[in-house]
């Protein structure tokens, strides 16, 4: 082979795949999966939820009131760090924020898309476990999107094929091994 | 068959026996292929192309070439801008409030005010922001409805171009912002320096407001307040006074009403307690069996308007002339038939004197047999009969009479117990501008008032502005008259503000805000405190609550409850108790007494007689040649349209772009004229002429408008703003310089003699009616009372050879819905609607619906997902009316389900039509294949539109849709699953009580039932099994969701084409 055809062989393979890169790179991501992004505030799921064992709605208060788990107001987290470790940076930036009414912007992790509804209530009236969807959260320092939440994913769970144990049995108590669908796959369940 | 075969040989081309222009009505219209092409564009097979053509993109330097190359640009751009996905940021509270739940709307209870009017409403809130206005239901007049200014209403408190603080300029020159305290103390120095203070404002229909005034006038001689109501009920309140000696506007049970007769009284769309009189005129109309009483509306009136669509004869007359027609009824009912209680009276005999049919032809030839008839009707429904009129207070005294001698008064009409306490009309306001120029006022402050803009020689008001020394405008932008002024309060919006209302003797209603005020404003009464803060002397409740620096105007209307109404009301209760479930319920009833007779005053009937004295017979039509006419002589009358009002919400787009009930005309006002005079004229529609009449000229576009009288012109008031802001500015013309104002009279709409001259400009309007053709098909049905009688069944088919129970069908069996918990349906009372649009705006605030702007809608592009159709059927010159509520019919076999090639839109098991917009892909097959065409594509982001605070009006429960995507009628499936939620909370099933669509929900006349059919209790499958049920184009067998009960009008006889109804017009 010469060197000029290898050459522009060599050419080729790069120019091709900087443009296979390039689609990779221009299509839209269906998932967020594994995304893991720093925050303001390096809070520890894994220190409160897991070593302390808060509950989770001690924090996200309106998960079982509203479509929204909600996050917690700079208050919430004042109720005790007005007296626990007080002597931290990270706290003390909280403080601050608190006293001064600036509120933290967190990173949103999970996120559906705008056209597609998602209710916590009722979810977690059927016995839906906040790891379920969240991935084990306890073992989080830093929250990572665990699960694809796409729809397929979603639809997983509403027709029953990967239905957890204990919601399946909270639908059909007398029939807990069944494999009917557990909850609604009409469009505008979700989609309105 | 005889007289079939009579009807082949005289003429192949049947008229089709609904109708919605004119031009159908010609066999040139079906067979033309100009037309023909005009229709089968209406869907747009080559967008880009039409698209250049309409809007003449080479004009703008954009050539199709070009516009694709953009397009391919902005393509690229928008998949590399796909290449992550943008960071969100979650922002909680600092401190959360208490009642608050993320996603959880909270309600609060509230008062709309307009014009004398006061309803209790409810506000919808999510994280803070109103993002809905519901009607509250415990009001006893509107019963929970709204109509749709005050749907609207909400979109002006996120309007971006409200005033954010005060500002401080000269009366001709600029104005710059400044703020509270510097104005507080600039205003508090000019009263105490000024000998006559004048304070203008609109009704407030508050006790709270008139104590604050009263408090504030006390302690200095020199101030006077005046609220004025300017195209309000005036002429009402000085009849009243004429007749009986109090000014009021009286309480008309339309419910009690047997025969009910208007005199260019709009009633169910722009006169009075509009809610409170659809409401009851409804009740009358509902007829469950044919031997249901059914009330009998006749109206003359000038203009089209949606109470003369209601009627069920309609006598179109000259504008101006009502007072003729009136006393023809009267003088057929005293001094011909010798009926009612004044049959004897020679004082009331002697003003009735003259001939009916001399009167009648002044008044637009008028049929006299019909018109002995209404008077016949009329003296038959002694007691339970109502006469209302609208116009001058000449045409009052004579409904005054009527109502008089039918004994009405005191039953139907109740001046004494549950009436309004009319305010000052313009006639306060020339008086005040008489004193401006004779330089006896120092400081004007005027609030919620723009008589620069509705006076008709409103330059010579502002000219009287600069005689003043200091002119302050409290108002929300720098209106037209807040330009000629030296200092403007920027108002805020009632959702920011604390108030009451007292509208009427039985209701109370509290005014409290649903949000803080989003910029640096202060209400009325707030500017008032401000002023007592900064020095002026106050006394009692006022000058305590002024005094604490930490009390607001909440202190004062709370104290005032406590002294006023706490002790009337609050039996049994602590303050606290009652004063939390007060602003919890809004509304607060105490029972009227009941109505008493008051005697006539025969001598008010004078100014009846000097009326139809000075009217001459006018020969219309006719060149008229002077120093001041030329062109053609026409009377004119102006109206104020179901949108726009007296104008002050012209920078509101939705009311701007919500279609006119009766043309379905947007964004623009035009001359309305007779079709018979239109071609004597040689005029036709889009036509733009020359209006000129005494001190005025104008140029507008022409609409031919059946149901106009020949030799007359009706054009809407409330358009040509210049100061209102982007929306509202140079739109249309200014109708109020075609009007006539005098200290003696008021302000007078109708009966100016103009002249109008074609221009031969051509100006397209932007009309609605004509986008979603039915292709004469038999989307509707209306019968007569007499048709019902004879053939029940004719009420439940549009098509009277249709009789089939069973239709052979395609489609895959149908799905079983008994055995779901919900199937969802809707009925649409046809008899019911009144046309008012309240539902349009209803449904645009709660589905996210966006505007679409002018162009768009002549494009056929707007984005309403529930429209008014509007149908004419008869004679054109005096055409009957028939609305129908088109939105999806969420069909059973659906034509766009089959269509969709990426299942799209599919059919969900409780029967609803759904839409998947992330799914759409814009193909626009579904649109295509939808016969009630009820499916609108977002063919652009207009969401962008909504820029700065006007974000704010979302509603978060909906997907804001953006370009390329289909949309359509969900019934409200947001309120479904909500809905669903709660009950399943509750572990219960929906009931009727818990579940309303938006557009039911603020219906006045109660003409849209929802709910599941398979509920053995819902209303909606009582309307199902009505005997006037039937469902829109049943010959396609689409199985639509929706009921329409049949139109019944109450006249006898039946259509004259009713045997070929519905054959076609393709000849």
């Amino acid at each position: 082979m010469n060197a000029g055809l290898r050459k522009f062989a060599l050419f080729g393979v790069i120019v091709i795949s900087g443009l296979l890169i390039a689609t990779w790179q221009v299509l839209p991501r269906t998932s967020n999966q594994g995304y893991q992004p720093e925050q303001p505030i390096p809070f520890s799921h894994k220190l409160h939820a897991g070593t302390f064992k808060i509950e989770c709605r001690y924090c996200h208060t309106s998960a079982y009131k509203s479509n929204h788990a909600g996050v917690p107001s700079l208050s919430t987290c004042m109720n005790c760090h007005s007296v626990v470790r007080t002597d931290s940076p990270w706290i003390q930036k909280i403080r601050k924020s608190y006293e001064e009414g600036k509120p933290i912007e967190w990173v949103r992790i999970h996120e559906l898309p705008d056209h597609a509804h998602f209710n916590h209530k009722r979810h977690l009236a059927k016995g839906v476990a906040c790891e379920t969807c969240h991935g084990n959260i306890k073992e989080m320092d830093r929250v990572y999107q665990a699960e694809p939440l796409t729809m397929g994913w979603c639809l997983n769970c509403h027709r029953g094929f990967e239905t957890p144990k204990n919601v399946r049995k909270n639908v059909y108590p007398e029939n807990p091994d069944g494999h009917e669908a557990v909850a609604p796959f009409s469009c505008n369940t979700c989609h309105y | 068959m005889e007289k079939q075969t009579e009807m082949k040989t005289e003429t192949k081309f049947e008229k089709p026996r609904h109708w919605v222009s004119m031009e159908e009505l010609t066999p040139d219209y079906w067979s033309d292929p100009a037309i023909q092409e005009r229709r089968s564009q209406e869907f747009y097979d080559k967008p880009i192309e039409t698209l250049e053509k309409i809007e003449n993109l080479d004009k703008a330097g954009v050539s199709r070439r070009d516009f694709l190359t953009i397009m391919g640009a902005s393509m690229a751009m928008a998949s590399f801008a796909c290449a992550r996905r943008p960071v969100n940021k979650i922002i909680p509270y600092v401190v959360q409030p208490q009642e608050l739940t993320p996603g959880v709307p909270l309600f609060y209870a509230s008062t709309y005010t307009e014009g004398s009017n006061s309803y209790g409403i409810v506000v919808k809130t999510r994280e803070g922001r109103p993002i809905k206005l519901e009607g509250n239901e415990l009001d006893p007049y509107s019963n929970g409805s709204l109509s749709a200014r005050a749907q609207a209403s909400l979109l002006r408190l996120y309007d971006p171009e409200r005033l954010k603080s005060p500002m401080k300029g000269t009366k001709s020159g600029s104005k710059s912002t400044t703020g509270w305290s510097e104005v507080d103390a600039m205003i508090a120095a000019a009263i105490k320096a000024s000998k006559n203070v004048r304070v203008v404002t609109a009704p407030h229909n508050s006790e709270s407001t008139r104590r604050l005034m009263k408090e504030f006038m006390a302690a200095g001689s020199n101030i006077k307040w005046t609220e004025i109501d300017p195209i309000g009920m005036g002429d009402v309140a000085d009849g009243q006074q004429a007749s009986y000696g109090n000014a009021v506007i009286p309480n008309y049970a339309f419910d009690q009403a047997d025969v009910v007769v208007s005199f260019s009284a709009d009633f169910l769309g722009t006169w009075g307690d509009t809610l409170g009189n659809a409401s009851k005129w409804s009740k009358k109309r509902k007829l469950n069996k044919a031997s249901d009483n059914l009330s009998k509306l006749y109206v003359f009136e000038s203009n089209m308007s949606i109470t003369g669509a209601s009627s069920d004869e309609r006598f179109a007359v000259i504008p101006g002339t009502e007072v003729a027609a009136a006393v023809a009824v009267a003088h057929e009912m005293i001094v011909v038939q010798k009926k009612g209680k004044f049959a004897g009276n020679a004082d009331v005999q002697a003003m009735l004197s003259g001939k009916m049919e001399e009167w009648l032809a002044k008044a637009g030839g008028l049929d006299v047999a019909k018109v002995k008839k209404v008077a016949s009707d009329l003296v038959e429904a002694k007691g339970k009969s109502l006469v209302v009129g609208s116009g001058s207070v000449a045409l009052q005294a004579v409904v005054n009479l009527i109502n008089s001698n039918l004994e009405n008064e005191g039953k139907t009409v109740d001046g004494t117990a549950d009436h309004v306490v009319a305010s000052g009309n313009v006639k306060a306001l020339l008086e005040l501008q008489s004193e401006m120029n004779a330089g006896k006022v120092d400081l004007l402050i005027i609030q919620g008032l723009n008589p620069v803009y509705f006076l008709p020689a409103g330059d010579a008001f502002a000219d009287a502005m600069k005689k003043v020394k200091t002119v302050v405008a409290i108002a929300d932008r720098v209106d037209e008259t807040a330009q000629h002024a030296d200092v403007v309060l920027a108002e805020s919006h009632y959702l920011e503000s604390w108030g009451d209302a007292h509208p009427r003797a039985s209701v109370h209603t509290l005014q409290q805000p649903a949000i803080s005020p989003i910029h640096d404003t202060r209400s009325f009464e707030e500017v008032i405190m401000g002023l007592v803060r900064a020095g002026i002397p106050a006394t009692g409740l006022l000058a305590q609550v002024a005094g604490n620096t930490k009390a607001g105007y909440y202190d004062f209307v709370k104290e005032n409850w406590k002294q006023s109404m706490f002790p009337q009301l609050g039996k049994g209760q602590s303050f606290v108790d009652f004063w939390e479930t007060s602003l919890q319920k809004g509304v607060l009833v105490n029972k009227a007494s009941s109505a008493k007779e008051r005697s006539f005053n025969v001598s008010s009937l004078k100014a009846a007689k000097d009326a139809i004295t000075v009217l001459k017979p006018l020969s219309l039509g006719q060149s008229k040649k002077g120093p001041a006419l030329e062109g053609t002589g026409m009377v004119l009358g102006l109206y104020s349209s179901v949108s726009m009002g007296d104008g002050s919400n012209a920078n509101n787009a939705w009311l701007m772009e919500m279609p006119d009930p009766i043309s379905t005309v947007t964004w623009d006002n035009y001359l309305n004229i007779g079709p018979v005079y239109a071609k004597e004229l040689g005029i036709t529609s889009n036509d733009v002429v020359l209006v000129k009449g005494e001190g005025f000229s104008f140029e507008v576009p022409v609409f031919v408008q059946p149901g106009i009288a020949k030799g007359a012109g009706t054009l809407a008031l409330g358009y040509g703003r210049t100061a209102s802001g982007k929306v509202g500015n140079n739109v249309g013309v200014n109708a109020f310089k075609a009007a006539k104002a005098d200290a003696n009279n008021g302000l007078q709409l109708s009966g100016m003699v103009v002249s109008i001259t074609k221009t031969g400009k051509k100006y397209e309007l932007a009309m609605t009616q004509g986008h979603f053709r039915t292709e004469g098909r038999p989307i509707l049905n209306d019968i007569t009372i007499g048709q019902f009688k004879k053939d029940p069944e004719a009420a439940m088919h549009t098509d009277p050879h249709l009789k089939l129970k069973e239709v052979p069908t395609l489609w895959a069996p149908p799905v079983d819905y008994a055995k779901n918990p919900y199937r969802w349906m809707m009925g649409v009372d046809l008899n019911s609607c009144t046309g008012c649009g309240a539902c349009v705006i209803a449904c645009q605030a709660e589905n996210n619906i966006p505007t679409v702007g002018r162009d768009r809608v002549r494009q056929s592009r707007e984005m309403h997902w529930i429209r008014i159709d509007r149908y004419y059927s008869g004679d054109e010159n005096s055409p009957q009316v028939v609305f129908q509520p088109m939105m999806c019919q969420h069909c059973e076999n659906a034509p766009c389900e089959t269509v969709c090639p990426v299942v799209a839109t599919s059919h969900s098991e409780d029967g609803l039509n759904q839409m998947t917009y992330s799914r759409c892909v814009g193909t626009r097959y579904c649109q295509n294949n939808c016969p009630y065409k009820a499916r609108r594509f977002n063919f652009l982001d207009h969401w962008k539109e909504y820029k700065d605070t006007a974000n704010m009006v979302w509603n978060p429960d909906v997907t804001v849709r953006s370009r390329g995507i289909m949309e359509k009628c969900t019934f409200c499936v947001q309120r479904i699953n909500e809905a669903k939620s709660h009950a399943k909370d509750k572990k219960t099933k929906i009931k009727d009580s818990d579940l309303k669509t938006a557009c039911q929900q603020t219906c006045p006349t109660e003409a849209i039932v929802f709910g599941n059919v398979n509920d053995s209790e819902s209303a909606v499958l009582a309307w199902k099994n009505h005997p006037r049920s039937f469902r829109s184009l049943e010959i396609l067998n689409t199985k639509p969701a929706i009921n329409y009960l049949s139109k019944v009008r109450n006249v006898e006889g039946g259509h004259e084409h009713h045997e070929e109804a519905n054959n076609g017009h393709h000849g």
